[in-house]
């Protein structure tokens, strides 16, 4: 038994907890019960009104949100979700969201293989989808879907997801992209997500809130840093976290690729700064750039308008002696580094290595086509000890030929290339010969013995003034003379 | 191995053609028609290997795999790479394997070559890591120019190559 929240009285109601009958209830209420517009309070009499103000929050959202089961069927779905899919909540409870399988008529099967949450949803793993809205139209559009699993214990209790519908930019300009492209590239996007930039570091930290303001920010920006630091993977890191996601990240390499490849591939007459889909252009060492391009792209900033692509680039050297040395022009430099980030070396991140090690060997079991190994104490210590003179880029690349070394077995030291493993061990040697070991108490030991002979000698081989004069009890003098087996006589 | 490669991945002879026709690329290539490695060969030497050692450039190993998995393979090798990829059909096979080139092999250098029909994709390419992005018009002369420049600007190891390669090309 269970009474309606009323209007009048604003009397709370008891029903039976549990989440599918309080939300079947809450479906009941607004099938048009006509006290039903105030939340249900569950079966227990201390719990406030406040508490459930979030499904009048659901309710009222102008998101269209919906929430499976962890059998993937559809729980609850609020007006918004109607709205943009066409279905009723009623049509839609019960609805099994799997691509593989739908309990639906037809019509609805669409629906179905749409609202289905990747594999990795089920395992408790947020995730963000593109995918072709099943909707009827004159064009085909297009949904951002993330699905965010509700964790209970060591499973998921159900999947909280919400819909987003792509306007124009994807949808307007790549009429013949097919969803599993989209999906393509919202897998490789994936590999760039600023919350996988953690570390133990409080620099690194800071460097990853700056990329987040840089996220937020319409403005052109420099990434300052060695080679191989990891400055062309946070451009990319921002590009996808900013409002630019949704358009092509452009990497141009200004050492490699000739001049008037670069003029014709950036202003030509289907240049990529006049594309909409350009995004982001990241320049990889503007230095490089020839003065004439480095002048267009300068007055391409002062002209720009907000729907032009960001220009971020990505310096090695220090742009400031760069400009001194005339390699790069200080208006563009100034034009480009609105804001500038520097990116520290891998010998100042030995904190993360363990971390890094970890991610590089996932990649490296990819390249190498065989399962990842682990990595044995003494090739950690190694790692450790490398200066890394190349950076991540480097560690990369030692970590997927030791691993391609290694067979199936844990990796060793003898697996790194010799050049790794003599380099350290030069290291070492030479760090060595000038390490000598300081104990503390000889030390203290000789500079005393030296006091007391020197006020000995001072004060002609008298004890009391000698006392007196290193300002200790004269027992204590003798004590010490002869633990230290001064001879009065010889001092 | 370390020596250079140029990669090329194509449903048709096109883009070799194309390549080859670049008096400054073949200049650059050595292909052994039996399947050896080139050889450390200055273009203007003829003979003696030792000759060839002093002069420059070095040769540019051509290979024309026919299968994405080959080409991956041959990345693997390390060593300067370019790879040429062309796309054909709705070009999901070429991307994904571009895709996988620039996240696994980060050091090779990665051309796309389309069809206008391919225009929609060259946002996708450039976003799954290509280094040039080359479609109609001109994408001949582009082509040659890009990969001219790309050859030029990779610097050749100094040792000699002297097994054959194990590839098997299909």
């Amino acid at each position: 038994m269970y009474e309606w929240v009323s209007r009048a009285t604003r009397r709370p109601a008891f029903i039976p907890r549990g989440a599918y009958w309080l939300l079947g209830k809450l479906e009941i209420c607004r099938r048009g019960n006509h006290h039903t517009r105030f939340p249900i309070m569950a079966a227990t009499e201390h719990e406030s009104t406040a508490e459930f103000h979030w499904q009048v929050f659901f309710e009222r959202a102008s998101e269209p949100v919906f929430f499976l089961s962890r059998a993937r069927r559809i729980l609850f779905v609020n007006s918004a979700w109607e709205s943009v899919t066409g279905w009723s909540a009623a049509q839609g409870r019960g609805l099994l969201c799997s691509r593989r399988s739908s309990n639906a008529s037809g019509a609805m099967t669409a629906l179905a293989h749409a609202l289905s949450p990747p594999r990795g949803v089920l395992q408790g793993h947020p995730s963000r989808v593109r995918r072709v809205a099943p909707i009827p139209g004159p064009t085909q559009s297009w949904w951002d879907l993330d699905f965010s699993p509700l964790k209970f214990g060591d499973g998921v209790l159900g999947i909280l997801g919400r819909i987003q519908p792509v306007e124009g930019g994807l949808a307007d300009s790549h009429p013949l992209l097919r969803e599993k492209l989209v999906a393509l590239r919202e897998r490789a996007t994936l590999r760039y997500r600023l919350d996988s930039f953690s570390s133990k570091l409080p620099a690194v930290g800071r460097l990853r809130d700056q990329a987040r303001l840089a996220c937020r920010l319409k403005v052109p920006l420099v990434l300052v840093g060695e080679p191989g630091s990891g400055k062309q993977w946070l451009a990319r890191a921002i590009h996808y976290q900013s409002f630019t996601r949704d358009r092509a990240f452009v990497h141009l390499d200004c050492r490699r690729l000739s001049a008037p490849t670069l003029n014709e591939m950036v202003f030509g007459d289907h240049g990529l700064l006049r594309r909409a889909e350009t995004g982001t252009l990241y320049l990889d060492d503007p230095g490089a750039l020839p003065r004439e391009l480095q002048a267009r792209f300068t007055a391409h900033l002062a002209e720009s308008s907000e729907s032009a692509p960001r220009l971020i680039g990505g310096c090695a050297q220090d742009p400031f002696a760069e400009v001194r040395a005339g390699r790069l022009l200080n208006e563009f430099f100034h034009a480009l580094g609105t804001l500038t980030l520097i990116v520290p070396p891998l010998r100042e991140r030995r904190a993360d290595l363990a971390q890094l090690v970890e991610h590089f060997l996932e990649r490296a079991a990819a390249r190498n086509g065989k399962p990842m190994a682990g990595v044995s104490r003494e090739a950690h210590d190694l790692l450790e000890s490398y200066s890394w003179p190349s950076n991540l880029r480097e560690l990369y690349s030692v970590l997927a030929n030791a691993h391609a070394r290694a067979g199936d077995g844990i990796i060793e030291p003898i697996h790194f290339s010799a050049a790794v493993r003599l380099a350290v061990r030069l290291q070492e040697t030479s760090g060595a010969r000038h390490e000598q070991a300081l104990p503390l108490d000889q030390v203290l030991e000789q500079v005393e013995r030296r006091l007391i002979v020197l006020a000995l000698r001072r004060h002609q081989g008298n004890k009391s003034k000698a006392a007196e004069w290193l300002a200790i009890w004269r027992p204590r003098l003798l004590r010490r003379m002869e633990a230290l087996g001064i001879n009065e006589n010889r001092s | 191995m370390q020596y250079p490669q140029l990669v090329i991945y194509e449903s048709s002879h096109r883009l070799d053609t194309w390549l080859r026709e670049d008096v400054q690329i073949a200049e650059m290539l050595r292909h052994d028609e039996e399947g050896q490695p080139a050889a450390w060969l200055g273009v203007t030497v003829e003979g003696t290997e030792q000759a060839g050692l002093d002069k420059g450039p070095r040769g540019w190993l051509l290979r024309e795999p026919r299968q994405g998995q080959a080409c991956l393979r041959l990345l693997r090798r390390g060593g300067p790479s370019v790879f040429v990829l062309q796309l054909s059909g709705d070009g999901e096979a070429e991307l994904a394997l571009l895709d996988q080139a620039a996240w696994l092999y980060p050091e090779a250098l990665v051309v796309v070559v389309g069809a206008e029909a391919h225009r929609p994709l060259v946002p996708l390419a450039w976003d799954l890591g290509a280094t040039a992005v080359i479609v109609p018009p001109q994408a001949r002369e582009r082509l040659q120019e890009t990969v001219l420049g790309l050859m030029q600007t990779t610097a050749a190891p100094a040792s000699m190559v002297s097994a054959r390669s194990p590839d098997a090309e299909g």
